[in-house]
């Protein structure tokens, strides 16, 4: 990753179709490999609107993202490259209801063959890298077999952090992951997903609308700061 | 693709309660569209295998429908009769072979009786060509002996040697033949055909029963006990129709043309398996109602399916943005839902066929007792598959419509449902 940014965004519009004005527009945003990035912006900044872009889920009208040194707009297979190279976790309700937590966990190795090799070189099978990084979240071994939804919610998450981790992707997005936990849970979780990020060397992009959070991170990028559109929509 | 059949079996196990009721709706339609079908495939089969062996029907000049109905299915009654001479002459004919007179009219609690001679039970066939069997007891002998059909013997619970009065007419309220009471001395096994609910006696008892009788009546103050039948004149002088044997089969049509344009008594000779065809043409719209209404019934189980995939899209959006993230493309949406359709759909035509299978095994003997065709329990004709085939069709464009649905869904929701 040396000769460029892990996450590149270059002279960005992008507008909902249904929508008359764009919602968001960022002439410039780097990230470089293994930065530990809080992403910082209030509801209805269009937060989750750039993490569609970056993951190539919604494709820009103008401008470019690189992720990876790859132009994701001129990706054909967007899903296959989304999935090779990022771990996503959400807000709440991350897992698949009908399956077990081992298996949600193993569901990148099923979509993707570079995360299963991966998690295969670093483990030995995806099922042991599962179980490692289950118990490195502190989630103990009777709990694998349960259905996700039997789970707490501060479980749930860390099982949602495993999945995003397994397999070693580049690149990291939590997306409000700590909102519905209380303070201590937050905490706990926080620092684990530093330690596994440090650990498999994967970049962090965390997302979230408290900014007490920050302190936790190399840098902080203020998305209303490099948002042109919101000033002017406001205005409007 | 496997990973997301593993995905769709997990995601259906987990709301298996709904999907069964689907299900059953689906198996159930398809169960009730089989069936229909191959009832009809063997109610057609029976129909046309009434009887067999016979080349040519003769009666009186009428239409050959009506001849049909009344000296094949004993249904309706003849207007005119045929002459005892004229079925002679018949009999006589070097090109025939064998010969069944039949005189029918009489009738014993709604059950057709029918005048006729042992060559009846020599040369009657059905089916691929079988001959009647006895159940028991054996061919009429005394002028008042009486054989039963099978379904005859079993509604009114009659044995051999019961004592049975006739009714004069075909319907249930005629005048009874209550002076001459008749003996059962045989029971026909079960044919399928209208045998089974005939009542086989001599022609010569046909007349004596009739001896004082004129006119649909009882002569008033004249009665002739059974005793003294034998010292009047019993000989047939007039029957119904004649089933006629040829030698060659290759002589049909010439015979069939000498007698419908003899010089003689105006008569009509028809080939059984033409008139048979002419009328079950009759019965078709019938039988096209009862498909299209089985069809119909399948269009509301898929439609039913259709409502439960497109209900559970909603609860599902998370689901979808989960897998999405994890790398499920759009196609990988719609495959995932599409295969729940078309897994219903799968599943619900096996247990459509095994459903249909185990219900006519086990009501195959009721069904053929009661109504006279049974659903068959393995597959009749070529149709059924192509039926099948329709319903897999129709199955997979009704799974296809929520797939579309999820597909739209989860490209407008990304990677955060909006709910």
């Amino acid at each position: 990753m040396a000769q460029g940014a892990l996450i590149d965004v270059d002279s960005l519009v992008f507008r909902w179709p249904s929508a008359s004005l764009p919602c968001l527009a960022i002439d410039s945003l780097r990230i470089e490999a293994g930065e530990r990035i809080f992403l910082f912006g209030p509801s209805g900044s269009g937060k989750s609107t750039l993490l569609a872009l970056l993951a190539g889920v919604l494709t820009a009208q103008e401008g470019k993202v690189r992720v990876l040194g790859t132009e994701l707009s001129s990706l054909r297979r967007r899903d296959r490259f989304r999935v090779d190279h990022i771990g996503f976790v959400f807000q709440q309700f991350n897992l698949v209801p009908y399956l077990s937590v081992l298996h949600n966990v193993l569901l990148p190795c099923r979509f993707s063959a570079k995360r299963a090799q991966r998690a295969i070189e670093a483990h030995g099978t995806p099922v042991d890298a599962a179980q490692h990084l289950l118990d490195a979240m502190g989630l103990t071994a009777d709990l694998r077999k349960r259905k996700a939804t039997d789970l707490s919610v501060g479980q749930q998450q860390r099982v949602a952090a495993a999945r995003a981790l397994i397999g070693s992707p580049e690149l990291i997005i939590a997306d409000e992951p700590t909102s519905s936990l209380d303070a201590d849970a937050r905490q706990a979780f926080l620092d684990v997903l530093r330690r596994q990020c440090d650990r498999w060397a994967s970049t962090l992009l965390f997302v979230s609308h408290d900014r007490q959070l920050a302190v936790n991170f190399d840098r902080e990028v203020n998305l209303p700061a490099i948002n042109r559109v919101v000033p002017e929509a406001g205005a409007a | 693709m496997k990973h997301l059949l593993t995905l769709a079996l997990a995601s259906a196990w987990n709301r298996r309660f709904t999907l069964t009721l689907t299900l059953a709706a689906i198996a159930l339609s398809v169960a009730m569209l089989l069936g229909v079908e191959r009832t009809r495939d063997a109610a057609h089969e029976s129909f046309a295998h009434s009887i067999s062996g016979t080349d040519l029907v003769v009666g009186p000049r009428t239409s050959p429908v009506q001849l049909m109905l009344y000296a094949i299915f004993r249904i309706g009654e003849a207007t005119t009769n045929m002459k005892w001479a004229s079925y002679q002459e018949l009999a006589q004919n070097p090109d025939v072979a064998w010969t069944i007179p039949l005189s029918i009219g009489d009738s014993h609690h709604g059950f057709p009786v029918v005048g006729t001679t042992a060559a009846y039970f020599e040369h009657y066939h059905y089916g691929l060509s079988l001959p009647l069997k006895f159940a028991a007891g054996k061919r009429f002998e005394n002028l008042f002996d009486a054989v039963l059909g099978a379904e005859v013997a079993e509604r009114m619970r009659y044995k051999v040697g019961d004592r049975i009065t006739l009714s004069h007419g075909t319907g249930e309220f005629g005048a009874e033949h209550s002076d001459k009471p008749f003996t059962v001395v045989g029971v026909l096994e079960r044919t399928g055909t209208p045998v089974d609910r005939s009542i086989h006696v001599s022609l010569e008892a046909m007349e004596a029963i009739h001896l004082d009788w004129q006119g649909g009546m009882r002569i008033p103050g004249l009665s002739i006990p059974p005793q003294f039948a034998r010292k009047f004149d019993i000989a047939p002088k007039e029957i119904t129709a004649a089933l006629v044997g040829l030698k060659s089969r290759a002589q049909v049509f010439q015979v069939q043309r000498a007698i419908n344009t003899s010089p003689g008594e105006p008569l009509l000779a028809v080939l059984p398996g033409v008139a048979l065809n002419e009328l079950w043409s009759m019965v078709d719209v019938v039988e096209n109602t009862l498909l299209v209404v089985s069809g119909m019934i399948v269009v509301i189980g898929l439609s039913g399916m259709i409502v439960a995939v497109w209900a559970g899209l909603n609860e599902r959006r998370r689901e979808l943005a989960i897998l999405r993230s994890v790398g499920a493309g759009p196609g990988a949406v719609i495959v995932l839902l599409a295969l729940e359709g078309f897994l219903l759909t799968a599943f619900g035509v096996a247990l459509g066929y095994a459903l249909l299978t185990l219900f006519s095994l086990a009501a195959a003997p009721w069904m053929q007792g009661r109504f006279g065709v049974a659903v068959p329990p393995w597959p009749g004709g070529g149709n059924e598959l192509a039926l099948v085939g329709l319903v897999f069709a129709a199955g997979l464009l009704a799974a296809l419509l929520p797939a579309v649905r999820a597909c739209r869904l989860s490209l407008a929701d990304g990677l955060t449902p909006r709910l």
